[in-house]
């Protein structure tokens, strides 16, 4: 096969690999952003965790549009603020290592 | 107290023949991996004379039916009736159950006890190689959403038992709920079951609930090809290394473990 050709297909392959494995890393991140508290499903993301952090009142609603009653704003705020921090950061470091690798065979190891 | 229940629901082994699928050695290697990220307690459900010291619980049943499915082309039992009975049979009140070939590499599910919510399980789900299954998606071409009995949690309370009277009286009549949902496989399947139940007791339409799992369900399918835990061949390979699978090809996971 061409040199050219080839190299191309690699790429390529590494490529689709590398997209692959990424949306992998996103979707884990997705899940790893649903937090349940006092009964309430919440996904959180930057302009979730922006509007606990100075509460109009201390009824949050969560991702299903469901009330909830929050008795420690400061506990609540935390956890969302660890939770997010932990996934965004599982994300980031998963997204180096995959990075790291050139080669579709070095994705996959 | 909280738990986890596996189902190892298999065909007595004649002639010492090992089986296709070998649902004892799924479940084992399935407690293991439980062991070492969740750190929780496991029983199991069979309805062979097995014992082992991997697991909290051994829960005896009966074999009543069965039937057969083509996996990785080839003819195997399979026998998926009893899952409607968690309810009664779990030794637990919250209870995250889960299919053997479901391979547990994280702790992300250890937060469903924490959730407050009577059941969690998934509608969407992952493929590896973001292949794109239609058929997967509804339970018919216009027809309601399907979610996943491959994962799910659920806490003991009236409205979970009213849930799995249900999933059972649709079990019971599956002819007849097959027809209503225009189901075109004949085979009892209980993502549809639960599918079904969840639509009904929502009023007959969609609504939150219930809310999904904290956890992807990253899944390969019948067909493809498993080079071993982490590595999977559907399309093209793909690594799972740290996320939990769902690995379909029960046959290769079987040959995999033997091994």
């Amino acid at each position: 096969m061409d040199t050219k050709l080839k190299t191309a297909l690699e790429q390529s392959e590494y490529m689709r690999t590398f997209q692959n494995q990424k949306h992998l890393l996103k979707e884990k991140f997705k899940k790893d952003c649903i937090v349940y508290y006092n009964g309430g499903m919440f996904v959180i993301d930057l302009k979730f965790i922006n509007s606990i952090k100075n509460p109009v009142t201390d009824i949050i609603l969560d991702t299903n549009d469901i009330p909830v009653k929050i008795n420690n704003m400061q506990d609540f705020y935390e956890t969302m603020v660890n939770k997010f921090r932990f996934a965004t950061e599982s994300y980031y470091d998963a997204y180096v290592e995959l990075c790291k690798y050139k080669d579709a065979k070095g994705l996959l190891t | 107290m909280n738990g986890v229940l596996l189902y190892a629901i298999q065909e007595d082994i004649v002639n010492f023949s090992k089986p296709k699928v070998d649902y004892l050695k799924l479940a084992e290697y399935c407690a293991s991996q439980i062991d070492k990220h969740m750190s929780l307690p496991v029983s199991l459900i069979t309805n062979t004379s097995y014992t082992s010291k991997k697991f909290d619980k051994i829960i005896n049943v009966n074999l009543h039916s069965r039937q057969t499915k083509k996996i990785a082309g080839q003819q195997i039992v399979w026998l998926n009736f009893d899952r409607c009975k968690c309810w009664d049979l779990t030794p637990y009140k919250n209870t995250l159950v889960m299919d053997t070939d479901f391979i547990i590499k994280n702790s992300s599910l250890c937060s469903v006890f924490d959730s407050g919510k009577d059941l969690l399980i998934n509608k969407s789900y992952t493929d590896v190689n973001s292949r794109k299954d239609k058929t997967v998606e509804r339970l018919a071409e216009h027809g309601i959403d399907m979610y996943w009995a491959t994962v799910f949690y659920f806490n003991k309370n009236p409205k979970t038992k009213i849930f799995f009277n249900l999933v059972e009286h649709i079990q019971n009549n599956w002819s007849y709920y097959r027809m209503l949902y225009s189901i075109g496989n004949r085979k009892f399947r209980n993502d549809f079951a639960f599918s079904i139940a969840i639509h009904m007791l929502n009023g007959y339409t969609t609504s939150d609930w219930p809310c999904p799992l904290p956890d992807p369900l990253v899944s390969s399918f019948d067909n493809d090809t498993v080079f071993d835990l982490d590595i999977v061949q559907g399309d093209f390979l793909t690594s799972t290394r740290g996320l939990n699978t769902h690995i379909m090809n029960k046959v290769a996971l079987t040959e995999l473990l033997h091994d």
